[in-house]
């Protein structure tokens, strides 16, 4: 019985095929999107060429596999005067040959992934000296510790360009992966493991990454940046990041949030700012003296723009403190700051989380705002 | 099973005595085991009360006794 | 269902037995027909169930920031769609299509364990009902269908109870997994102990080894896989539910255990389990391909040998799901060795099927559309499976929606395919009617048309960077328009489906009546009425090829004629 339907079958099938072909094509410009296939890395580059060399021969594969399929369809479909077709068991000479020729082909693919694999890591730097960072992933969010540099920051990752990096992995709650798509391929962070992640940023920009091992309520929101800046721009930071907080800020807003940071029951029971409620980072020393941290390092907090695990971002354009119609400070457009919303209901942003705080009056949240905005 | 070979060489009046002598034979000794193993995972969930365990794991014994000395 | 004679006593003025009602009948019966009617039932209920929890995925990621589901809520029904549609669909759906039809297709009465075939039954019913019920409780398992520790242990080290976020799943969410997985491994142990004695020891005379059926030869594999696979992650399950509960600490590091632990148990379950799910639909195809090309099965013997391969090969590839977590070099070159080896038994049989086809003299009717279409499909997830076994690449790609793509172009695009031929093939045979082809034909089309604008896009979506098992991702990444043409590809899905049980329904009020043997087939089970008599067989045939029911058909030409098998 013939089946109108396949009339249009090759029509369709070219259709079909044309869309998503073209549809991948437009993944290359993926524009906003972590991409692979915009690799800034030596690490991703390998990755990447991989990724185009296994494009290609898959769909040659595809094309010549499928075209036989597609033909053999078409070509014997059952036609009204069509003679009883001869009873063929097997022919094991082809079959030989089609076992070993894709076998062939299979293994020649399995060298090159290998040889990949053990020179992944083998790359040149214009850097003499790697970066050791010491990633510890929380539920649910980076924190980056400089290990040599005695900085501790989170959300963002700020590496010089062109430098080995090397980043050990620790977690002491659940398993995480981290990932920076336009920079290298995952590693998992397991509690217990120590895990190293090496990669290089070639190019100075901002890179999203994300974990990739599912860890529980907030996995979708534990994200990071990527900071890659010129070595003079990084060593810039280096040296602002290592500064203390000051003690006592001049801005009499700033000067009250601070107070609220350090009240009882403020925020100083989960958050460390070098200086003020933290002599140093002692945690980053190993032996008894190591703890794991709560919340975030709020140290140089101003200087970041990413918080809650990239979930929100702030800037101090958008978090304009002014004297509101009281008297009190407060912020000009609330909507507009991230600060502002994660401070105002945390659990709203981000259900589950760690942040679970007392509700704060606007003029406390633009307090605090200004506090953490001083610190640059 | 595979030896009632020459069995309905005889269709039609003894088809009946065929059917019954080689039809599997009902039991309900199967859903009653599933039952309590059942009761007996659930009673791991609530554990907090241990009496749903100890039932499911009495009826888990009765059933395995009950179908090893079925006719079968 | 057979009529049954009344032969105790002349009185029929008595209260009826229970295993006189029509009830009793189904809840006592230990007929492998009824059995299998009752798997198939229940596995279609769960995969219906198992769909609405993809609808609801898809609805919250349709755009970015959805607010349709909580975290919590999202969580739960995303492992509780892998759980159902694996454990509570694929197997006994396959189960089920097996215990009804290998038993016809050997020439045998009934299995070689009648009661433990029920048993296993409904251990499924009562497993797939508890684990569901779990959903009314708000406390389905919500950690994934592949369950990693330490996330699933119920507290942290050197704590009591989890604080608002930290470090582990409070409540019982995870012991109606663990639990369930283990009820279910029972069900899947006794079932396949049935199966191995039964295809051994139980076969038609003359029907040796080499001239059963090929959905017989994979179902048989199947049986050993579940057989040497299920104690792995029964042990993992036992553990976890003792670290749970008992105070160990199998899988906390810190105190001598290892998250790894976990990995590896499961997955050394975890990946024989994939070849589970796909091999009894691989004997599908080959059953039916065959039938509707007019032409035998091209190459038995390396198809067969080839599901072989596939299952010894299949324990020595369990940490391809391991590559990212940090083991040493020289054993992920292994096990992209490994992996690269099983790639060819599975490529081997793809061109055996076209082999069949080719030459033959094809007719489309619905169990040949899914046929094919499982073909075209299958090869796509085949492709990007090895594409994932290259491992730098996978490095990228492993826990994002490339492997999402992956996994549903082998296992909808494969299994579920297949398992549709089957229905369309043998439902004949079960209930007597024909399904309506022009509804299987709009089911075949919009399925397969669902399935692509589903699951391509989620090719490109993984190459941009989208992680799996997020339940809302951000507006400006670039992944708003493929995640809704993957929405609506759901959707188009789920209409297919409804189709399908229009069909379904339709035909067993008033459907056309078939007869005995209405593709013209060639094995055992087409030899009998439809449905077979409670007896199967009133003689059972003596076998002289491999196409036992074609021979009888055609003595002049009959393959033990001119081929010696």
């Amino acid at each position: 019985m013939r089946m109108p339907i396949f009339r249009g079958m090759k029509r369709w099938g070219a259709i079909l095929s044309a869309l998503l072909l073209s549809s991948l094509l437009l993944a290359a410009c993926g524009g906003n999107s972590p991409s692979i296939l915009n690799p800034s890395g030596p690490v991703a580059l390998k990755e990447s060429n991989l990724f185009w060399f296994i494009l290609v021969v898959a769909t040659i594969v595809f094309v010549v596999v499928e075209g036989l399929l597609i033909y053999s369809i078409v070509r014997f479909r059952e036609r009204p005067n069509s003679p009883n077709p001869v009873q063929t068991h097997g022919n094991n000479t082809v079959e030989i040959i089609w076992t070993i020729v894709p076998s062939f082909f299979l293994f020649v693919v399995l060298i090159g992934t290998i040889y990949t694999m053990f020179g992944l890591t083998t790359f040149s730097s214009t850097n003499s000296r790697p970066l050791q960072i010491r990633v510890v992933g929380h539920q649910w969010w980076w924190e980056f510790d400089y290990l040599n540099e005695h900085i501790v920051t989170a959300d963002e990752l700020v590496i010089p360009v062109g430098t080995r990096i090397e980043a050990q992995l620790l977690s002491q709650n659940v398993i995480h992966s981290f990932w920076v798509p336009e920079l290298f391929g995952k590693t998992d962070v397991v509690p217990g493991h120590n895990n190293m992640s090496v990669f290089q940023a070639d190019n100075v920009g901002t890179y999203r990454g994300q974990c990739t091992e599912f860890c529980g309520l907030e996995h979708a929101h534990m994200n990071f940046y990527v900071i890659v800046k010129s070595q003079d721009d990084y060593n810039a930071w280096v040296t602002s990041q290592e500064q203390s907080a000051s003690t006592t800020p001049t801005d009499p807003t700033a000067l009250a949030g601070q107070k609220l940071f350090l009240g009882s029951g403020g925020c100083q029971g989960c958050h460390g700012i070098v200086g003020v409620n933290l002599k140093d980072n002692q945690h980053l020393n190993s032996g008894a003296d190591a703890s794991v941290l709560v919340g975030p390092n709020l140290t140089h907090f101003g200087s970041r723009r990413n918080i809650a695990g990239a979930v929100l971002q702030w800037d101090p354009a958008s978090c304009v403190v002014v004297t509101g119609s009281g008297g009190q400070p407060t912020i000009q457009n609330p909507d507009a700051c991230g600060l502002y919303q994660w401070l105002k209901d945390p659990q709203a942003v981000k259900p589950g989380s760690d942040m679970v705080i007392r509700s704060l009056s606007d003029t406390e949240i633009a307090q605090l705002i200004a506090y953490l905005e001083s610190l640059t | 099973m595979a030896e009632d070979h020459g069995q309905s060489k005889n269709p039609g009046a003894s088809n009946e005595a065929v059917e019954q002598a080689i039809k599997a034979k009902q039991s309900y000794w199967p859903i009653v085991l599933a039952a309590s193993l059942t009761l007996t995972l659930v009673g791991v969930i609530l554990m907090s009360h241990p009496i749903v365990f100890w039932v499911g794991v009495a009826f888990v014994i009765v059933s395995f006794i009950g179908w090893g000395i079925e006719r079968h | 269902m057979a009529t049954r004679t009344i032969t105790e006593g002349v009185s029929i003025a008595r209260r009826r037995r229970l295993s006189e009602t029509y009830i009793g009948d189904w809840i006592m019966t230990t007929d492998h027909k009824k059995i299998g009617i009752m798997y198939m039932i229940t596995a279609f209920f769960f995969f219906l169930v198992g769909g609405v929890d993809a609808l609801l995925i898809r609805t919250q990621l349709a755009q970015p920031n959805g607010k349709v589901l909580s975290p919590d809520v999202y969580n739960q029904i995303f492992t509780m769609h892998a759980v159902t549609m694996i454990f509570l669909f694929i197997m006994p759906m396959l189960t089920g299509l097996g215990n009804y039809i290998v038993p016809l297709m050997i020439g045998a009465r009934d299995m070689a364990f009648p009661r433990m075939n029920a048993f296993g039954y409904w251990v499924v019913l009562f497993a797939g009902l508890f684990l569901t019920s779990s959903f009314l409780f708000g406390a389905a398992p919500n950690a994934g269908w592949f369950a990693y520790a330490p996330l699933t242990e119920l507290s942290g080290p050197g704590t009591t109870s989890c604080g608002n976020a930290v470090m582990c799943t409070p409540g019982p969410n995870m012991d109606f997994w663990a639990l369930g997985i283990l009820m279910l491994g029972i069900s899947s142990i006794s079932a396949s102990i049935n199966f191995v004695v039964t295809i051994l020891k139980l076969r038609a005379p003359g029907m040796s080894i080499n001239r059963m059926p090929l959905f017989t030869w994979m179902t048989l594999i199947t049986a050993f896989l579940l057989l040497f696979s299920l104690p792995s992650v029964t042990m993992a399950s036992i553990l976890i539910l003792l670290d749970r509960h008992l105070g160990t600490h199998f899988y906390v590091a810190g105190f001598g255990g290892d998250p790894l632990l976990w990995q590896h148990l499961f997955w050394s379950f975890g990946h024989p389990e994939v070849y589970i799910l796909i091999l009894p639909a691989f004997g599908i195809i080959s059953e039916v391909l065959p039938v509707f090309a007019r032409k035998p099965i091209f190459g038995y013997t390396f198809i067969a040998w080839s599901g072989v391969a596939i299952g010894f090969l299949s324990f020595t590839v369990w940490a391809h799901h391991m590559f990212a977590v940090g083991l040493p070099l020289v054993a992920q070159a292994f096990f992209a060795t490994s992996t690269t080896l099983i790639a060819i038994p599975t490529a081997v049989k793809i061109f055996n099927w076209i082999g069949t086809i080719y030459g033959g003299k094809l007719s489309f009717k619905a169990p040949m559309l899914f046929a094919l279409g499982f073909i075209a499909m299958f090869l796509i997830g085949g492709l990007n499976g090895a594409a994932l076994a290259i491992v730098p690449f996978d490095y990228q790609v492993t826990d994002t929606y490339f492997v999402v793509a992956h996994l549903h172009y082998v296992l909808f695009g494969g299994s579920v395919f297949g398992i549709f031929a089957g229905i369309y093939y043998w439902f004949p045979k079960m209930t007597g009617k024909l399904l309506n082809e022009r509804l299987a034909q709009v089911h075949f089309w919009l399925m397969l048309i669902g399935l692509n604008l589903t699951f391509f896009p989620m090719h490109i979506l993984g190459l941009l960077g989208m992680p799996r098992r997020i339940y809302t991702y951000p507006d400006n990444l670039g992944w708003n328009e493929l995640n809704l043409i993957a929405t609506i590809g759901a959707f188009t899905i789920g209409i297919s489906i409804l189709v399908f049980v229009w069909n379904f329904v339709v035909t067993l009020r008033s459907g056309q009546v078939a007869s005995t043997d209405p593709w013209n087939a060639f094995t055992l089970e087409w030899d009998t009425d439809s449905p077979p008599k409670p007896y199967n067989f009133a003689e059972i045939p003596t076998v002289r090829s491999r196409r036992p029911f074609y021979d009888k058909k055609n003595p002049e030409t009959a393959d033990w004629k001119s081929v010696t098998h």
